[in-house]
């Protein structure tokens, strides 16, 4: 032992500060994006792209509530006036904006080149002639001084089809003037931030500078405007905020259960060395977990920080169980590794198998954690096996818990001869999953969401009120360069609005209505005659029409002025239009994508199928149609069968395990026996209480399996020992039993859903866990008093 | 991806959203409305109502106060400077008491406009007229008339009659600023109960004469 002692002290040293090198080079994440999938299918890395730095994730919805409609209006009109200087902002619009204009303009000014009218046809006498005479049309039906001032630049109603073309989307309805909710209650305002919603610095800068607009916004108003308050959201608002609980979660919650922790052993052990000895495993386990995840994955979630806090509640366990069972022989330690190491080890090795079937989970955050508890338990368990020994000094003893482990011996002693409880409570678990047994799953992948549920009603209600519909439909194309992508869509149309005319789809966006390719817009200047062709053709047209040639000169002259344009880029168009095409072509690795959004007819929905066979016929086989709603859904089930299936795995794992140590089907169903009451009582717990399942309790019941096997194997392994060390053995689970709740238990606090689920399931889990095995336990063991014990993990 | 369940679909919205930036057609709407409104409406009203004996307004107002519901034939004549000629359209109104105005242009093409409470509804569009303030005052000073209230009425509008029972005009003069910048007059001529013509003539000096056919209740 000694001859190793400072070789192994060495190791140690060099991996932990190892670890703490790697630390401080580590870059640490507080986003949302650790819950995206890791390996989508074409389809949900469009989405997911987008979610990331897409357009939308730059939106924020705010909406005004409280005070008169009027204050409303004036706050939204005083807040859209200020924060349009704001170079946060590319967009602020509350529906009563100059961006109106400013597109208007645009069109206008190039209408020609942006209308699919610009044909050939169009500037010959016949072509002009028909199109006069249907502007005269328009102009003499009630409605039509619409288009009076337009006529005389453009005769031929290119604008109108333009205008046309862009109708069928849903809008939300400007009343008083301002986007206002359909109640009425809520003055509305669209924002786009210029940087992306994962930037969650900079989107709290911006939903800064909103808050102070609105409070500068609000002071203008005077006492009618004191009830008035702001909401806000949006991806942006919703990762900052779920940043901001999720690095609440990890700070304080770490804090919560570490000083709950250090409180109880100080209170077992009444010794600050004993303390500091016991601490040494779990801040090893920790490091090397952290340097562990860095390493592997080349970042590190806050999320992943904050589960270190039930880690440090398992983690503690081993040094608990060493320090404690040690007793207060100075030949403890040598006594320990032979006796009790073995079970431990298996423990370690079980827990180990339940936390690496998190390692599996197509969810990059769970992996985290699973590589997280893997090193940091592997850590702790060797470094209290072949470290501590080597640190203690010479003289250090062990707390003396006999009065404590009598207390608690009589107490198993009267669980175990009470075991219909755990008949009882079996019987129950089992009659109530049984007749919940079609709503024991919770199917909606938001139940996971680290998004507060209040964040995410506010958001749905936001967007209703904004008339955004809830489900959408996206036609994606691409092409190897952005041009290419917009001659990809410009295909694309002709289809879509076959579709459009047979009802299967409602409208369709595309930027092609504001940026053509190059190509096409080069056909539409050939397409435009020169002026003195165009002046005699027109001459000729308007013969026997109430009109005179010399009247559409403003049309001659544009024309000429648009034939002499060189081709728009996307460096010609003007803010507002620019986001508005930037928003439907994106880069996409090598090449661009355009993503085109389309509408559901008035039935609500869009048969996925007649797209699809569309699409083909058209030989447009690259297109992608998305019911974005529905890939959602089979991403959720997605996630689901992951996690059952290596939740089973682990369990299945825990069990070969087991049987291949004991080749015993009788001593693997004596161990598992109380682990399986514990999940089925926690289970139905849950139902009991009106809480559905979801993927991350499934995990957490997998954990109990895990982790409260521990216990389960020092029950099993009753063998010949005197009391003194049975109560010492009872009193390091009990110990270390009531430092995993702590660890885990503050989770179902921390805000974060996700911890929440697995928090609230293990916690409540190991106890029944620890009880139950106590219960199910070989009655002599603890009753036959002297000669037989538990604890003694000798080899079987 | 939980955070994604909502947002996912928010990206299509988003794209939505910012479609809704660009309804220029919709900015011309508000002239149409004013002028057609203003004069179809109270010319109806009057073709449905007038069947007062005496020519005074204040008689003429308390026989429009009695509620009807009806239709006619229109023909419209627009005189517009940069044309040669007027141009014309022609189609039936329709009105259903308290608040629901239909127009029907069958020639040169078939087009519906449509008023029902607070809602204007033209090539699926809908337009709220609370957002038109100018206009609701028309609409509202309409429904002046259609429950007599001259006092409303008067709001907007300076009243004079002119001629006698056989043939008579009434003058409506915006007195608010909001119309007055795009209508000059709107003239309500006829003889004894029968409306015959309205015209309106805009600030530009551009006019519209309607001529009413006979009215049929249903």
């Amino acid at each position: 032992m000694s001859r190793h002692r400072w070789l192994i002290l060495g190791i140690w040293l060099a991996t932990v500060l190892g670890a703490v090198g790697v630390i401080s080079h580590t870059q640490f994440l507080a986003t949302l994006s650790e819950f995206f999938p890791r390996s989508p299918s074409v389809q949900q890395t469009v989405l997911n792209e987008q979610l990331r730095k897409g357009p939308l994730s730059r939106n924020i919805l705010a909406g005004i509530e409280g005070g008169t409609a009027a204050v409303r209006t004036k706050i939204s009109e005083h807040m859209v006036q200020d924060l349009r200087g704001d170079d946060h902002f590319e967009i602020v619009s509350n529906g009563n904006s100059g961006t109106h204009e400013k597109v208007y303009h645009y069109l206008f000014t190039h209408r020609y080149l942006l209308s699919p009218t610009t044909r050939p046809e169009l500037f010959t006498v016949t072509g002009l002639r028909d199109a006069i005479e249907k502007m005269l049309n328009v102009l003499a039906t009630p409605g039509g001084e619409a288009v009076e001032a337009l006529f005389p630049g453009d005769p031929t109603g290119t604008m109108v089809y333009i205008a046309k073309e862009m109708s069928g989307m849903p809008q939300p309805v400007p009343h008083h003037g301002v986007w206002t909710s359909p109640s009425g209650d809520t003055a509305l305002l669209l924002l786009q931030t210029r940087f992306s919603g994962s930037d969650t610095e900079a989107q709290q800068h911006a939903i800064n500078r909103v808050r102070e607009a609105f409070a500068r916004a609000k002071a203008t108003t005077g006492r009618p405007g004191e009830n008035a308050h702001l909401v806000l959201t949006g991806v942006g608002v919703i990762s900052v905020a779920a940043r901001n609980t999720i690095v609440h979660a990890a700070e304080f919650m770490s804090l919560i259960s570490g000083t709950m922790i250090v409180v109880l052993l100080l209170l077992v052990y009444r010794s600050a060395v004993a303390l500091l000895f016991g601490l040494i495993p779990v801040i090893s386990g920790i490091a090397v977990g952290i340097a562990a995840v860095s390493l592997g994955f080349g970042r590190v979630y806050d999320i992943t920080l904050g589960f270190g806090t039930a880690l440090i509640g398992e983690a503690v366990d081993y040094s608990i169980y060493f320090l404690v069972q040690t007793g207060q022989t100075s030949a403890g330690a040598e006594q320990w590794a032979s006796k009790y190491w073995p079970t431990v080890r298996l423990g370690v090795a079980t827990s180990i198998i339940g936390f690496a079937s998190l390692l599996f989970s197509n969810l990059p955050g769970l992996s985290q954690l699973g590589l997280y508890a893997i090193a940091g338990l592997l850590t702790a368990s060797m470094v209290t096996r072949f470290v501590l020994p080597g640190l203690l000094p010479g003289n250090f003893r062990g707390p003396d818990l006999n009065r404590l482990g009598r207390f608690f011996l009589g107490a198993a002693r009267g669980v175990a001869s009470a075991r219909w409880v755990v008949v009882f409570f079996v019987v129950l678990a089992s009659g109530i999953l049984i007749m919940h047994r079609h709503h024991i799953w919770n199917h909606e992948l938001s139940a996971l969401s680290p998004v507060p549920k209040t964040e995410q009603s506010l958001y749905a209600r936001l967007r209703n009120d904004m008339g955004i519909p809830e489900a959408g439909y996206l036609l994606v194309v691409s092409g190897s360069t952005f041009d290419a992508a917009l001659q990809a869509a410009e295909e694309a149309g002709p289809l879509l609005q076959r579709l459009q005319r047979e009802g299967v789809i409602g409208g369709f966006q595309s930027p092609v209505n504001f940026l053509p390719s190059v190509a096409t817009q080069l056909k539409r200047k050939s397409a435009i005659p020169p002026e003195d062709v165009l002046t005699a053709r027109l001459t000729e047209a308007v013969h026997g029409l109430p009109v005179t040639a010399a009247l559409f000169s403003p049309f001659v002259r544009e024309m000429e002025r648009e034939r002499g344009l060189r081709p728009l880029t996307r460096a010609d168009l003007p803010a507002g239009v620019r986001e508005l095409v930037e928003s439907m072509v994106v880069r996409q690795g090598n090449g661009w994508r355009v993503l085109l959004p389309v509408a559901a007819p008035p039935s609500g929905r869009i048969d996925r199928k007649t797209v699809q066979s569309a699409l083909l016929r058209h030989s447009m086989d690259k297109a992608m149609f998305i019911d974005v709603s529905n890939a959602t859904n089979t991403l959720y089930s997605g996630y689901m069968d992951n996690a059952i299936k290596w939740s089973l795995a682990g369990v299945v794992g825990i069990v070969l395990l087991l049987w291949v140590v004991f080749r015993s089907i009788f001593r693997v169903l004596r161990i598992l026996l109380p682990l399986i009451a514990s999940v089925l009582t926690v289970a139905a717990g849950f139902i009991a209480l009106g809480v559905e399942l979801n993927m991350m309790n499934l995990i957490g019941l997998m954990l109990i399996v895990a982790v409260g096997s521990n216990y389960a194997l020092f029950f099993d392994r009753g063998v010949r020992a005197d009391e003194e060390s049975a109560s010492r053995t009872l009193v390091s689970l009990v110990i270390a039993n009531m430092a995993t709740v702590m660890g885990f238990g503050p989770l179902a606090f921390s805000g974060v859903p996700v911890l929440q689920a697995i928090g609230a399931t293990v916690a409540p889990g190991v106890v029944l866990a620890l009880w139950f095995s106590a219960s199910l336990t070989d009655r002599e063991m603890l009753v036959g008093g002297k000669t037989r014990v538990i604890g003694d993990g000798s080899v079987p | 991806m939980p955070a994604g369940d909502m947002s996912c679909k928010e990206w299509v919205s988003c794209q939505f959203s910012i479609i809704t930036h660009n309804r220029p057609f919709y900015l011309y709407m508000r002239f149409i409305v004013r002028a057609m409104f203003a004069a179809l409406f109270l010319g109806l009203v009057m073709t449905l109502r007038a069947h007062a004996a005496d020519w005074d307004i204040t008689q003429l107002m308390h026989a429009l106060a009695q509620e009807k519901s009806g239709q006619t034939t229109f023909v419209e004549l627009k005189y517009i400077s940069f044309l040669n000629q007027p141009i014309k359209s022609s189609g039936d109104m329709r009105f259903v008491s308290p608040d629901v105005l239909e127009m029907h242009t069958l020639q040169p093409d078939d087009q519906t406009i449509r008023v029902r409470g607070d809602l204007l509804i033209m090539d699926h569009h809908t337009v709220p007229l609370e957002d038109h303030p100018e206009l609701l005052a028309f609409i509202d000073s309409i429904r002046g008339t259609l429950t007599g209230n001259r006092a409303l009425l008067e709001r907007f509008f300076t009243l004079s009659l002119k001629g006698d029972k056989n043939d008579w005009s009434l003058m409506l003069a915006p007195s608010k600023k909001d119309v007055a910048k795009l209508i000059q007059s709107i003239t309500v001529s006829g003889s004894r109960e029968r409306v015959r013509h309205i015209t309106i003539v805009k600030t530009n000096h551009d006019r519209s004469v309607i001529t009413l056919g006979d009215t049929s209740t249903p």
